[in-house]
């Protein structure tokens, strides 16, 4: 579906992208994650052809993205905010952005505002429009008439939880009806809830990707404890086989490996420890985006220079400027 | 013709677009005022020399349209043709328009060629709407006549000839404020900032005309945009001077085609980051 082969965009002397490798399997619905100015939307406007790669290529539904005009309508693309002619109506707008590119009958237009929820306000000015919206229409736009592939930078942003539901159920429909999409996002647990793979990039390269399952799996599971005195639970549970055991505060603290939470809890009161809450620690896929974060960051100085990142604690794929 | 359609579209729904008309109209107002009041003073009742006595109304519908396409087309008509022009990119790329106009599968080519027809096609419709303005006024005001032109002395048209001829000149004006046009979309594609394209476009006219009164750059004179702007007075005299007629209007069409060419290979190649 989409394939880049070290594309780089670089702005004078400021790389935005770095060599990034990218697959976007078919009918997958794809998270493209990462900090600010990790170089998501440059490479989604590269993907998209805003903006022309310094190097490298990408293809896009098996097209290079230098001649992406062979995709006619079988991409559909929102790339960061939407930005609409705020004198016209929602279907005039949609109208004008569709004429350049063949136009959409009246019928797939009034389909595609009713799949947004706009079809009250389809005549109303944009101007007058709320942000989510405006977001909604944004998605409009992207899927007229009806691409294969779907780019979505972004699409929740600013929404409320009504809204995210909303676009987190659309996409979920969408991609059941086989379109593939790719988008990126900020908000990890929409992700968690609604992409099939996964990639998370930063300074401008690809540090993780695969199956989102496959992240959460790989984390370690864990135990959240409460105690009345932590230094003492932690000397005990030293001593548990299959656990291991961090402070986390004056009365808190973590535990991970195989121990089972009955064998840490009855460890605990046995040493006289007294437990106030016993919780396990979810695996999340913001759990396993802050560890490749921090250990990106903790290791980038030597590490990215020499395409040496270090992966989480999990049996990801992950990268340091090569496939592990 | 669907692009252009949109571009038109949306060129005529903007405010800016409907006050440069309004503009206009005022002006024509003005002058036909001005020249209601000053109407006696125009009236020929004089001898010429010791041979000729000449009388007669002067003030007249197609003196009105000659009169305010003179004093519009200097500086009016081309600020506002900078102003509305001077946005249909930058507007857009500021606005954010563009990126969601681009993000489809269209070829950029496409989308410039409508901005250039919808900016032609406004500005012939800005210069033609000065002229019937001040045609339908001036007739109301002063009825029909013959067409009198003060300028390197006295030119008296009938009104027939008079009509056509003015007719000519407002299809050289068309000819003259597209290259302001074209020059106002070039730079469109260039700056990010509307005002920027449109004050910049102001600049190089300006800058152009005091280059051209300069006797340094006598040699450069006859190859300057501005030098051609006027090539609708060449009409109003009665004998024409076909030769500089048509290198005028030479010189114009390359403005135009340099210009839109400029715009083109910018645009195709300019990354869309705002």
């Amino acid at each position: 579906m989409i394939e880049a082969r070290g594309l780089t965009k670089r702005f004078g002397r400021v790389r935005a992208v770095e060599g990034l490798d990218l697959v976007v399997p078919h009918g997958s619905l794809f998270g493209f994650l990462g900090p600010n100015g990790a170089g998501k939307s440059t490479t989604i406007r590269m993907l998209t052809g805003l903006i022309r790669p310094t190097s490298g290529d990408a293809s896009v539904l098996g097209v290079p993205i230098a001649e992406r005009l062979k995709l006619g309508s079988r991409l559909g693309a929102l790339i960061e905010e939407p930005a609409f002619y705020s004198w016209l109506s929602a279907r005039r707008n949609l109208r004008l952005l569709t004429s350049l590119s063949g136009g959409v009958s009246r019928a797939k237009m009034d389909e595609t505002l009713e799949l947004v929820g706009l079809t009250d306000a389809a005549d109303r000015a944009v101007g007058g429009f709320s942000h989510g919206m405006r977001q909604r229409l944004g998605i409009a736009q992207a899927l007229l008439p009806r691409p294969e592939l779907l780019i979505l930078d972004e699409p929740a942003s600013g929404l409320d939880p009504e809204g995210l539901a909303q676009v987190r159920e659309m996409l979920l429909a969408l991609h059941e009806q086989g379109m593939t999409v790719f988008l990126s996002s900020h908000l990890l647990a929409e992700v968690e809830m609604t992409c099939t793979h996964a990639a998370v990039v930063m300074d401008g390269r690809i540090v993780a990707e695969g199956e989102v399952g496959g992240f959460l799996s790989g984390l370690t599971p864990g135990t959240r404890l409460v105690v009345d005195d932590a230094q003492a639970a932690l000397n005990t549970l030293e001593a548990l086989a299959g656990a291991q055991t961090r402070l986390t505060g004056d009365h808190t603290l973590e535990v991970t490996g195989e121990a089972e939470s009955a064998d840490i809890n009855e460890a605990l009161v046995r040493a006289g420890v007294r437990v106030h809450e016993l919780s396990p620690v979810r695996r999340t896929l913001e759990g396993f985006y802050m560890d490749t974060v921090r250990n990106r960051k903790l290791e980038a100085p030597e590490g990215a220079a020499e395409g040496n990142i270090s992966p989480p604690q999990s049996g990801l794929s992950t990268r340091g400027g090569q496939d592990e | 013709m669907a692009a252009l359609r949109g571009e038109l579209s949306k060129l005529y729904r903007q405010r800016i677009t409907w006050a440069s008309f309004g503009v206009v109209l005022a002006l024509v107002g003005l002058v036909t005022w001005g020249s209601y009041h000053e109407r006696d003073r125009f009236d020929l009742n004089e001898e010429l020399g010791s041979q000729f006595v000449v009388a007669g109304k002067s003030v007249t519908a197609l003196f009105v349209a000659n009169a305010v396409m003179q004093v519009a087309l200097t500086v009016l008509v081309p600020l506002l043709i900078a102003v509305v022009i001077g946005g249909l990119v930058a507007g857009e790329r500021q606005s954010g328009t563009l990126r969601m106009l681009l993000s489809r599968p269209v070829a950029r080519w496409r989308v410039l060629g409508s901005k250039l027809a919808a900016s032609w096609a406004f500005t012939v419709a800005l210069t033609v709407f000065l002229g019937l303005v001040g045609l339908g006024l001036g007739q109301l005001v002063f009825g029909w006549g013959d067409l009198v032109i003060f300028r390197r002395g006295l030119t008296i048209f009938d009104a027939q000839t008079g009509l056509a001829r003015l007719a000519q000149a407002y299809g050289l004006a068309c000819l003259a404020m597209c290259a302001v046009a074209t020059l106002a979309l070039m730079l469109s594609t260039i700056f990010n900032n509307p005002m920027t394209a449109a004050g910049i476009t102001v600049a190089v006219l300006i800058v152009s005309e005091i280059v051209a009164a300069m006797p340094y750059f006598e040699w450069l004179e006859p190859h300057l945009l501005t030098t051609h702007l006027s090539i609708y007075r060449d009409v109003l005299a009665v004998t024409v001077d076909t030769e500089a007629l048509r290198t005028s209007a030479e010189y114009l069409a390359a403005y135009i085609g340099a210009a839109s060419i400029i715009a083109l290979v910018v645009f195709q190649r300019r990354d869309v980051t705002c």
